[in-house]
């Protein structure tokens, strides 16, 4: 009589559960890799209500981020600019144009421009532009080179890991608080050749000095850090975030 | 370790169950000094079982809450669970989220940070200045303004929970007509049309009645409507005015003035029934300037209560008699008496004569310690003459009113720089009474009746029948902020602004006023009580900003007028317009007929007396939808969502009820049904009955508590003799009362607990021990300090900041503006009364309310617990998902994002003051408020279901501290109270809201008494530090060894000797019984011995060589 089923097929059930665990542990894997920020935010590029590109403005004209982001350094956040402010030069400059019809709308009916928001924090992370451009991180480490987009879209991936890398190693974030806005800073000589521990326009901070002595004196402390290199302190704990 | 566990003190901990069935508590030194309730003191095992439960076991209520079934729910998880699948495969992304800037930002306006506002707000008379916080235009806090001097920064509970009255769905939304709804156009045009009939007749037949509005720009457009209408007449009715107490002012020569208490010049301050800490008088600056002097560095004062309830003011009095209320005045007059007879005071004959006849009738009825007390208290005024402070409350008549002022008057306790200031009374329009208009409205003389604020057919004393009144009357508009039982009766309704929508000013007590400033534009089509009464009095502007700044130029003047009017805007008070205080000369000659005659019986056996109090929270109802005032837990009942009958455990015991049984309470023929509750320390025979509950109308109020306002006739305002009670063949009445919530197991080494975490001491005891033995508090302690064992390595955080609080018990004077403010700050939903009655209710703070002495007669004692922020958090172990966690700043953290909502660290809490969110609360508030959002304070996440929630050391406003300190400082955040300034009246204000690089949680800044310091323990200058090294600090629950970052100070009362009440508890031990030497040999022989720490602390490492 013929077999049927031949030997090999003894192993089937076998073969199966492992086809069916290493697919599962891919699966698994698969979720946590690509389904994570970096993969499915960065990039991220709504089309905005009017074409307003930050490539002719803040590459070719050279504006400065604080022109309309005015309150950046003073909030958390860094406002989108009322409408006031485009008028500000577009009154003059191309104010017939009809890409800007839906500004010069705005403008005369106060009803606000509805742009889209392009990076989107979770409602119970509280993140604060000011205290990060006076520590000296530049707009271009989380938002990329802005000078180059036509339109906007996510750089990095703003998730909690991607924070707390940063927050643990400052030092290579920051710059002289007078290149903050500078988009092409990173990677130049200037960035290589500079240590913000050796930087004398950062005064040493109060909380940072006793932050050493106390480190000096043997305190451990849970955010482990080699006092020689602390020049800022960002937090690591839950509440530096969360409120 | 073999050596510890043979030593005694530690057996006793391990083996505490075997030593209470060994060893009885010896009653003599072991009794429990603190008790929360009856039941809890006399150890009464009837508590429901279910409040052993850390959670009440209720799976059933999901079904009953979402009308779900079992199946139904099973299907429901099972098609979410794939609808996330084709969510999280990526189909869907995130919503489009918009970004929509202003078109024209407003100047000074930055997206995201909030601004403030000087604005004043009041109840009847009392009138509080405030800084109001504005979130990109949304008013979302109060706080106190602290350049005005009724608040000195600080608020009380209305102030505080006024902001939700703003965003109230129930309130007036638009004009009605015969309950329909009608236009502003048509109430204008009927009123004009009434207004043009009338004036032809020179106003006559035009009644205006409204609440108290010390408004001068109110009353000068009422003296304009006079001129205009010479016939029209004003009425004010106002439970929370007090007409007896002018009247008695009057009476005393003193007509047209009011009085204000500067209690930080008074040593001695006698309260006849005065609640100035709780809702009488001007409540935020009297806790105020009375805590300044409960400050145990500075000469402390002492605070005698006489009372017939049972008030925050008695808990917080050194000395507190319990009499009836009728009796209160009786104990006045007895006290005048024996000091005219000792000469101390000079008293006119006739008037000595009636009222010694008096006084010795009344000594013979009560006894005790009303005769007691008379001399005692004499001694102590007659010792601090021109420092002391005699103040009578709004339950006495006219006759004790007078007599009081007549006291402060011979003791020299009147004037300039003395604790009794006397003010002109400011609000010149004459105004008749609420009895006067009735009288008109009868005989026909009232054609058009506008009534401004306020809700007469509800509230009017229960002889007037304001409902039928407003029968006989054929126009009458009723123009206030809710459409209510009143407005169900008018002919017209029109709805009024809230204070934070319109314009006006306000001035207090002494003089000073305040400019109303609106915050926002009035959500609904409103307009303000000027505006109204200016149509009425044919003004050609409307506008209540004009019509303010048309008062006020004609006032100062047009030079520079711009200029002051923005200063005004600015400081919230207008300067120069605090008065000179007023001398005034008080005569006795009409005082000695109203003092004839015999004393006021007192009430015994069937016959009770009413004592009609403005209830904690709802006050006279105003405030009776306001759900957050309704959750509120009153202090001294811990009765949420309800009122009731309150009376005395002996008095309950001859009636043959208990908590909840419905009685019936009938007086000359009125009766109203109502469930009674205990309250210990409530004069016997009395009945006291919180007015405001009971509502018809409202979709938070109704429902709620029982309308007391039926048995309250124009009469008997305040107390009523010759009531009568009788108990109902009712089920039992549910009231939802906190009291029993978290409780701890206990005793738990023979010992109670609650007397090492309630600790109180006399002040000469406190001030001997302090001498004698300044680690004395460590003889509290359960477990002494050389015996805590740690199960770990013990974290040594010491760095940058370290954030601490303390709570000076002292000075807490139980308001519950801490618990109402931390609500508003920290987004904190209401649950209802169902959930609160299984141990739901949300609050971060709690205000705990011991009692300590005889059940009949007891003491209270007052203590607010949040998070202690232990530094060996027992909570932060037991989370399996690392949610809550501590900050190297000493906080303990949650991410409520990271909470999977096991309440494992809830459960571990041995404070209990972890909060779970059972259903998604806050979602439930809004779907039943959608204006609710706009409340919401955008720097603190709004929680979801299933997960815990606390006390977070307000962590938001600590992160902008330190935020604005790195951007803008030197990184370092500053002591707030380092920038504190003694203002012109000698009070220490601190501007939080200001002082941007420092740190004052929202409990701490609405704190009227200052209790409750937050800072940086790491800084020595501190004030918080300060507090930390007193000798009276101490830690609740030290015994367990996790190291709370909030520590409270021991309360101390200022003791007579004279009528010192016997110390009990641990301060018995520690003041009376001294070392007990016996003790330590005790020990030795018996290995369970419970009184292992009584032996002197400090000498603890001494005592223990033996072992």
């Amino acid at each position: 009589m013929a077999v049927i089923f031949p030997r090999w097929t003894n192993r089937l059930p076998l073969m199966l559960l492992g086809f069916v665990a290493a697919g599962g542990a891919f699966a698994t894997f698969g979720v946590w890799y690509w389904f994570s920020p970096e993969f499915t935010d960065v990039g991220y590029a709504p089309v905005q209500p009017v074409a307003f590109s930050h490539k002719l403005h803040a590459g070719e004209l050279g504006m400065d981020c604080r022109y309309c982001h005015s309150t950046v350094e003073k909030a958390a956040h860094a406002a989108v600019p009322p409408t006031a402010v485009c008028m500000g030069c577009h009154t003059q400059v191309l104010p017939k144009s009809p890409k800007l019809e839906l500004v010069r709308q705005s403008y005369q009916t106060g009803k606000p421009i509805p742009w889209v928001r392009v990076h989107m924090l979770p409602d119970y992370s509280f993140f604060d532009h000011s205290v990060h451009v006076a520590a000296g991180v530049g707009c271009a480490s989380c938002h990329g080179r802005i000078d180059k987009m036509t339109r906007v879209y996510q750089h990095q991936p703003l998730s909690m890991g991607w924070c707390l890398d940063c927050h643990r190693d400052p030092n290579k974030h920051l710059r002289p608080s007078n290149k903050v806005t500078q988009m092409d800073w990173e990677g130049s000589t200037q960035q290589v050749a500079y240590n913000p521990s050796k930087d004398p326009s950062r005064a040493r901070r109060k909380d940072i000095a006793a932050h050493r002595d106390l480190m000096k004196k043997g305190h451990t402390i849970r955010v482990a850090k080699n006092p020689h290199d602390v020049v800022v302190n960002p937090p690591e704990h839950c509440s530096g975030c969360h409120r | 370790m073999k050596k510890d566990l043979q030593d005694p003190k530690y057996a006793a901990v391990s083996e505490s169950a075997e030593v209470s069935v060994s060893e009885p508590q010896d009653a003599q030194t072991e009794p429990q000094a603190f008790w929360r309730s009856i039941e809890d003191k006399e150890g009464n095992p009837t508590f429901p079982a279910s409040w052993d439960y850390e959670y009440t076991p209720d799976a059933q209520e999901i079904a009953e809450y979402t009308n779900v079934s079992r199946r139904q729910f099973l299907g429901l998880m099972g098609a979410s669970a794939a609808l996330a699948g084709v969510v999280s495969t990526g189909c869907l992304r995130k919503p489009v989220e918009r970004i929509l800037p202003y078109a024209k930002r407003p100047e000074e306006l930055i997206p995201g940070k909030p601004l403030f506002f000087a604005t004043a707000t009041h109840i009847g008379n009392a009138v509080l200045g405030l800084l109001v916080e504005s979130q990109d235009g949304r008013p979302t806090k109060v706080e106190g303004n602290p350049e005005h001097p009724m608040s000195y920064g600080a608020t009380d509970v209305w102030a505080q929970s006024s902001v939700l009255d703003l965003y109230d769905p129930d309130r007036g939304q638009f004009p009605t007509h015969a309950q329909k709804q009608a236009t502003w156009d048509a109430v204008f045009q009927a009123l004009k049309g009434q207004l043009e009939t009338l004036g032809k007749k020179g106003g006559e037949g035009l009644a205006i009645l409204s609440e108290a509005i010390p408004s001068p720009t109110f009353h000068d457009l009422l003296a304009t409507l006079k001129a205009r209408l010479p016939k029209s007449r004003y009425f004010c009715y106002d439970t929370a005015d007090t007409p007896q107490t002018s009247e008695g002012l009057a009476m005393a020569g003193a007509a047209e003035t009011q009085v204000s208490y500067a209690l930080n010049k008074a040593d001695v301050i006698l309260s006849l029934e005065y609640d100035f800490l709780g809702h009488e008088g001007d409540s935020v600056r009297q806790a105020r300037l009375f805590a300044a002097r409960r400050k145990i560095d500075k000469q402390m004062c002492r605070l005698y209560a006489v009372e017939g309830t049972f008030t925050t003011t008695g808990a917080a009095a050194d000395h507190r008699l319990r009499v009836q209320s009728s009796q209160v005045g009786e104990f006045l007059g007895a006290l005048v008496a024996h000091l005219a007879e000792q000469k101390h005071i000079a008293v006119e004959a006739g008037l000595l004569a009636n009222l010694s006849k008096r006084a010795e009738a009344a000594k013979k009825t009560h006894g005790g310690d009303f005769a007691k007390w008379i001399p005692v208290v004499a001694e102590d005024l007659v010792a601090h003459k021109g420092r002391a402070a005699v103040m009578v409350g709004e339950s006495q008549s006219k006759h004790v009113h007078a007599l009081g002022a007549l006291l402060n008057d011979a003791l020299g306790n009147i004037g300039q720089d003395k604790p009794v200031q006397f003010f002109s009374k400011g609000n010149t329009a004459a105004a008749g009474s609420l009895l006067d208009l009735v009288a008109s409205a009868f005989k026909g003389q009232v054609q058009t009746l506008i009534i401004l604020g306020g809700n007469p057919v509800y509230n009017a004393p229960a002889d007037v029948d304001f409902a039928k009144l407003l029968q006989r009357i054929p126009f009458s508009l009723h123009h206030s902020f809710y459409s209510d039982e009143t407005s169900a009766l008018t002919t017209w309704y029109a709805p009024m602004s809230h204070y934070l929508e319109a314009w006006g000013d306000l001035r207090a007590t002494d003089g000073t006023t305040a400019i109303r400033q609106p915050l926002i534009a009035p959500l609904f089509d409103t307009i303000s009580e000027i505006e109204m009464l200016s149509f009425v009095a044919g003004e050609a502007s409307n506008k209540g900003h004009d019509l303010v700044r048309a008062y006020w130029k004609k006032t100062v003047g047009d030079v520079g007028f711009e200029g002051k009017w923005r200063a005004w805007l600015h400081d919230g008070v207008i300067d120069g317009t605090r008065e000179k205080v007023k001398g005034v000369s008080v005569k006795a000659s009409k005082l000695v007929d109203a003092w004839g005659g015999s004393p006021e019986a007192v009430s015994k056996g069937n016959s009770f007396e009413l004592r009609f109090v403005l209830d904690n929270k709802v006050h006279d109802g105003r405030f009776a939808n306001n759900a957050w005032l309704q959750e509120l837990p009153d202090p001294m009942t811990k009765l949420t969502w309800d009122n009731a009958a309150l009376l005395s455990p002996k008095t309950a015991a001859a009636l043959g009820v208990s908590n909840g049984t419905w009685v019936e309470i009938s007086i000359q023929g009125r009766k109203a049904e109502m469930p009674v509750f205990f309250a210990p320390g409530i004069a016997e025979n009395t009945i006291a009955l919180p007015l405001g509950y009971g509502r018809a109308w409202g979709r938070v109020s109704k429902g709620c508590g029982f309308n007391t306002y039926p048995l309250r006739s124009s009469l008997t305002m305040y107390h009523a003799k010759g009531a009568s009670v009788k108990k109902l063949d009712k089920e039992n009445y549910e009231l939802a009362s906190t009291q029993e919530h978290g409780r701890l197991e206990e005793p738990i080494t023979g010992r109670s607990r609650k007397d090492a975490i309630f600790r109180e001491l006399p002040l000469a005891g406190y001030l001997e021990l302090k001498e004698k033995n300044p680690g004395f508090m460590e003889d509290y302690e359960l477990m002494p300090k050389n015996k805590i064992k740690s199960l770990w390595k013990e974290p040594n955080e010491r760095g940058g900041h370290q954030w601490g609080m303390t709570i000076d018990l002292t000075s807490c004077t139980g308001c519950n503006v801490c618990t109402v403010a931390c609500q508003a700050e920290n987004n904190i939903p209401v649950v209802g009364k169902a959930r609160v009655l299984k141990g739901r209710e949300m609050h971060w703070i709690r205000l705990d309310r011991y009692y300590t002495g005889p059940v009949e007669n007891p003491e209270a004692a007052l203590q607010p617990v949040a998070c202690v922020h232990c530094e060996t958090a027992p909570c932060e172990n037991v989370c399996p998902v690392a949610a809550t966690a501590h900050s190297p700043e000493g906080m303990n953290d949650i991410a409520y994002n990271r909470c999977i909502g096991t309440r494992y660290c809830a459960n571990n809490c041995p404070y209990k003051v972890r909060r779970f969110n059972y259903f998604n609360f806050n979602k439930e508030n809004d779907e039943q408020n959608a204006l609710l959002q706009m409340q919401r304070n955008p720097d603190v996440t709004v929680r979801f279901r299933g997960v815990i929630e606390k006390c977070s050391y307000c962590v938001q406003r600590v992160s902008e501290a330190k935020i604005y300190a790195k951007a803008n400082g030197d990184g370092y955040v500053k002591d707030a109270y380092a920038f504190a300034k003694v203002n012109a009246d000698g009070v220490e204000v601190v501007n939080a809201t200001e002082l941007k690089e420092s740190v004052v949680p929202a409990c701490a800044q609405a704190c009227p008494s200052q209790a409750i310091v937050f800072g940086d323990i790491n800084n020595p200058q501190s004030r918080v530090s300060q507090h930390k090294k007193e000798a009276r600090d101490y830690a609740v629950l030290r015994e367990l060894n996790i190291r709370p970052r909030t520590t409270y100070l021991a309360q101390i009362r200022n003791r007579n000797p004279k009528i010192a009440p016997k110390l009990q508890g641990k301060a018995a031990e520690l003041l009376e019984g001294g070392v007990k030497p016996a003790k330590a040999g005790h020990a030795a022989h018996h290995g369970h011995d419970k009184h292992h720490d009584k032996s002197k602390g400090g000498q603890h490492d001494k005592g223990k060589s033996g072992h």
